[in-house]
């Protein structure tokens, strides 16, 4: 089975079916005394930053996007993952902003903050998971 | 981090409560969505010329490269994994799916740290990244505290991969490039990040210095000393060394043009020392080139660079070739052949050049000046330093103006020039004949500057430092000497104490009005018969009277200063740096702190009779002091009577093992104690406290009794730990003792230390020579005192012997008296 490239128009839908949902985070130029120092001259580092995201990383647009991708009946049993953190965060802020359920699985050794954060997003709204 | 069996556990959850699996990265809905990502930075950034995106499982970039390569085709995109867990990169080796060993790898970056990668995500991946670097754990954390630093982003290690790369492994190739940094996440639990960060920021310091100064240097040298015997330029090498290093085009001429305008400066002052110039040429020369060379700055800023490397290779390749050539001109002075107009006319085009790039100037203007003007070799070279002086001071300070320079070039560069010079008598100018005159001539050019730039640009506090730079006095500012006041001292050894640093307060209540106030840092430590600088590991002293109002604090000598002020209160703070965990130094870091008074505490002379107090403040939960000195109701609150006394005072802080026990003093009853930092068993330390309570009587026999202790109390301080320096120092109620060996293993070693220093605390302590009582802080020890101390040194092989009676003699009988 061969696998697809992503098509354009596919990207495009999805950021047009993202774009109420999702935070365009910012593209920021990153200049300063510690940059002009230690990286090559001249080099313009843009930084990204998806940290700025909703959950807290850039697995909400992943988690969103799978979820709306599902249908109605499916979406209604709510969904589960598995995750050592940033994608059981960003699971369960996607089932909540679309109020539905989600039941993650997390590693033991998962950081405490992100199992903690994972509860709260849970807590916050929508039925509990 | 993630198991396969929470895999197996969400799939069960999947079967059972029908709910659907959102996978982490595999699939295509999943990288459609990533994909956005990549869609928005290219909308935000058209003209990134890179991306840098982290690789886990692969569905981050799965989705941005698939999105930049349909955008962006000629915009690279390169992946960054950690190599603490390499899964992608070897699925990409192997062209197909592979697994992480169960509990194999573990990395700080865990958002990145997939037990597995799945066929879709490695697929896209294969397709659309242009290549996969990989960083180390250490690499993330420095990039972490540099995103804190420069950019005050708190990001986990995950997120900082991409800066890791940039700082790493793609500085060079990346140079000079706009590149897209996918910054993805921010959760982690604070403790977590700080831990991290701060051992991030260690390793971002030292990469701050990394400076590359020694080569710039040698390269410098070796381009002015090629440059000098050849008779060309040293730029020649120079230029493409600094291009080579990815230094821009412009901040590599400026870098030269700077050190040009030294060596030219030094040329044109040699020559008119013996010789004439015409000024009436110079001058109108000087002002058209300077036309001329802002121009030529001006060019060289805006044009192409790559077009301005061709310019530049075909400049030295021609220089070359005329060096090769050796033409034989101004061999004597002969008659004008043109005018000084037309001659002056060439200043237009030569500052142009000069300005631009200036390889090869200096033998086109001796040219130009020989044949045009009948000058003689030397006279050419003379009138064209004088020239190129102003123009390069100009052009420098163009490119400068323009934001083209790099400090940790430029200095080393015009630094790395000086030494040629040094070495080459000016008198040869005279003596060689014209066919050398062109390299004796750049000899001479920089002889006499060695006394320009004597001073250390990099000592070592300021490449611990980091980037901030604090005022700090110059190596060899700091030292102490001789009696002092301490009479309250505040000790913070926590705050930076993963850079060994401690802040340390000191009070001088009711100081006499009149003179300034001296405060020293000791040279000499009790039991240390070698001076001592003690003061090269203080630096942020600053003064301020009982309302804060700061006091100018003056070094009078390496070690000392002089506190201004009308009396009363003076308030001290300083910043001491200790890594040296012996009986000499001090040693701070996150795990325990070991510390030598005179290598700490600054003093007051005149004050030496006035009681000390001392405080460690902010001891995390679990830590205690130790030290000889008086304890008080605080038990982070110490005293002494006087500074001598404090002085030979060591002190330990930690979670520090403590052990107690009551030996028999004549009549008295003294508190002997141990007091450990280690890494071993409680067992251990029982066991090791056996042994050195059959010590004690053994030598209290060697002398007919125990020495007597203040307050009661002899106390064993001891740091064994592997961070630790070996050594033992003995004071008057306690003896210091380090060690890297821990009790497991340098049981017997360890304790042969105790033994030894144990036995000073009759000999050298209380039965000594009849030098002075008192340390010489200021000035180091007696040298009386140290010979004859060296010589009741010899009664130390008594301390041995006890040691020895103490233990059976045969080697299975001495484990059973070790309790082994």
């Amino acid at each position: 089975m061969t696998i697809p490239s992503l098509a354009r128009g596919d990207i495009e839908l999805a950021a047009e079916v993202l774009a109420p949902l999702v935070r365009e985070t910012p593209a920021w130029a990153w200049r300063d005394e510690l940059t002009e120092r230690l990286l090559a001259p001249g080099t313009q580092p843009i930084l990204k930053l998806e940290l700025f995201q909703h959950a807290g990383s850039f697995k909400a647009r992943g988690a969103l996007n799978v979820m709306l991708g599902l249908d109605e009946s499916a979406l209604a049993r709510g969904v589960t993952a598995v995750s050592a953190g940033n994608h059981a965060i960003a699971v369960a802020w996607a089932a909540r902003t679309l109020g539905r359920t989600a039941k993650v699985v997390m590693p033991k050794v998962a950081d405490p903050f992100r199992v903690s954060r994972c509860s709260r997003a849970r807590r916050g709204g929508g039925p509990g998971g | 981090m993630m198991s396969t069996q929470a895999f197996a556990l969400a799939a069960q959850i999947e079967r059972e409560e029908g709910r659907a699996l959102v996978h982490p990265f595999e699939g295509p809905r999943t990288a459609l969505g990533t994909a956005t990502l990549g869609r928005e930075l290219l909308r935000q950034v058209p003209d990134l010329e890179a991306v840098l995106v982290p690789v886990g499982g692969g569905g981050l970039a799965a989705g941005v490269a698939s999105a930049v390569k349909l955008y962006r085709p000629d915009c690279l995109v390169i992946g960054v994994e950690p190599e603490a867990n390499d899964v992608m990169f070897r699925s990409l080796k192997s062209g197909q799916p592979e697994r992480v060993p169960e509990g194999g790898y573990r990395t700080i970056a865990d958002s990145l740290s997939p037990p597995y990668t799945l066929p879709y995500s490695l697929e896209l991946c294969r397709r659309n990244l242009d290549d996969l670097v990989l960083v180390s754990d250490d690499a993330m954390r420095e990039a972490l505290a540099v995103m804190f630093r420069g950019a005050r982003l708190a990001v986990e290690p995950a997120a900082a991969s991409a800066a890791a790369a940039l700082l790493g492994p793609l500085r060079e190739r990346l140079a000079g490039k706009k590149v897209g940094l996918i910054v993805c996440g921010t959760n982690i639990a604070p403790e977590r990040y700080v831990e991290h960060l701060s051992r991030g920021t260690c390793a971002a310091r030292a990469a701050a210095h990394r400076v590359k100064s020694l080569l710039v240097s040698g390269i410098a040298f070796t381009g002015a000393l090629l440059g000098s015997l050849s008779g060309g330029s040293a730029s020649a090498l120079t230029m493409p060394a600094w291009l080579a290093m990815g230094v821009p085009f412009p901040t590599a001429v400026a870098t030269d043009k700077l050190a040009a305008s030294l060596w030219t400066l030094l040329g044109a002052r040699n020559y008119l020392r013996r010789r004439e110039v015409d000024w009436r040429l110079l001058a109108g020369m000087v002002a058209l080139g300077l036309v001329g060379a802002w121009f030529g700055a001006a060019v060289t800023v805006r044009l192409d660079p790559a077009l301005l490397k061709r310019v530049v290779g075909a400049a030295i390749l021609l220089l070359i070739g005329v060096m090769l050539l050796r033409p034989h001109l101004g061999a004597v002075p002969r008659a004008p052949r043109a005018s000084r107009w037309v001659v002056g006319a060439a200043a237009l085009p030569l500052g142009f050049y000069e300005g631009m790039l200036g390889s090869g100037n200096s033998l086109v203007s001796s040219l130009l000046f020989c044949w045009g003007r009948g000058y003689d070799l030397i006279a050419a070279l003379g009138h064209y330093y004088v020239l190129a002086f102003a123009w390069c001071a100009l052009a420098a300070a163009s490119y400068i103006g323009h934001g083209y320079y790099d400090v940790a070039l430029m200095v080393p560069a015009t630094i790395g020039r000086v030494p040629v010079g040094t070495w080459a008598p000016a008198s040869e100018v005279n003596a060689a004949p014209p066919s050398c005159v062109v390299s004796s001539w750049s000899w001479a050019a920089s002889s006499g500057s060695n006394c320009f730039w004597g001073s250390d640009s990099n000592d070592r506090a300021s490449s611990l430092r980091g980037p901030v730079r604090r005022r700090r006095p110059p190596a060899g500012w700091a030292v102490p000497a001789c009696g002092a006041v301490a009479r309250r001292l505040l000790c913070r050894l926590l705050p930076n104490a993963a850079h060994h640093e401690a802040e340390i307060s000191v009070t001088f209540p009711g100081v006499p009005a009149g003179a300034p106030l001296e405060v020293w840092m000791s040279r000499a430590s009790p039991g240390r018969y070698a001076v001592h600088e003690f003061a090269k590991n203080v630096y942020n002293l600053r003064a301020e009277d009982s309302r804060g109002h700061s006091l100018s604090a003056v070094p009078f000598t390496p070690y000392a200063w002089r506190i201004a002020g009308p009396g009363g209160t003076v308030k001290l703070r300083y910043t001491l740096f200790g890594d040296r965990g012996d009986g000499t130094y001090a040693q701070i870091d996150r795990t325990h702190a070991h510390l030598n008074a005179p290598a700490v505490f600054l003093w007051a002379r005149g004050l030496d009779a006035r009681p000390v107090r001392v405080t460690f403040a902010g001891l995390p939960a679990g830590w205690r002091v130790a030290t000889q000195l008086k304890p008080t109701s605080d038990p982070a609150t110490f005293t002494a009577p006087n500074l001598q006394l404090f002085m030979d005072s060591p002190i330990i802080v930690g979670p520090i093992d403590l052990r107690t026990w009551l030996v028999t003093n004549g009549a008295r009853t003294d508190t002997m104690r141990l007091a450990i930092n280690h890494q071993g068993t409680s067992a251990e330390v029982d066991r090791y406290v056996e042994m050195i309570k059959k010590i004690v009587p053994e030598q209290a026999g060697v002398f007919g009794e125990l020495a007597s202790y203040d307050w009661g109390t002899y106390t064993f301080l001891a740091d064994y730990l592997p961070w630790a320096s070996g050594d033992g120092m003995e004071h008057r109620n306690s003896t210091s003792l380090t060690s890297t060996r821990p009790l497991a293993t340098g049981l017997m070693r360890n304790f042969g230390t105790v033994a030894h220093e144990f036995f000073h605390s009759w000999n050298i302590e209380r039965i000594r020579p009849r030098s002075p009582r008192a340390v010489r802080l200021h000035a180091g020890q007696h040298v009386g005192r140290a010979l004859a101390g060296r010589g009741l040194h010899q009664l130390l092989r008594g301390a041995h012997s006890a040691a020895r009676r103490a233990s059976p003699p045969t080697r299975n009988s001495r484990r059973t008296w070790a309790g082994r």
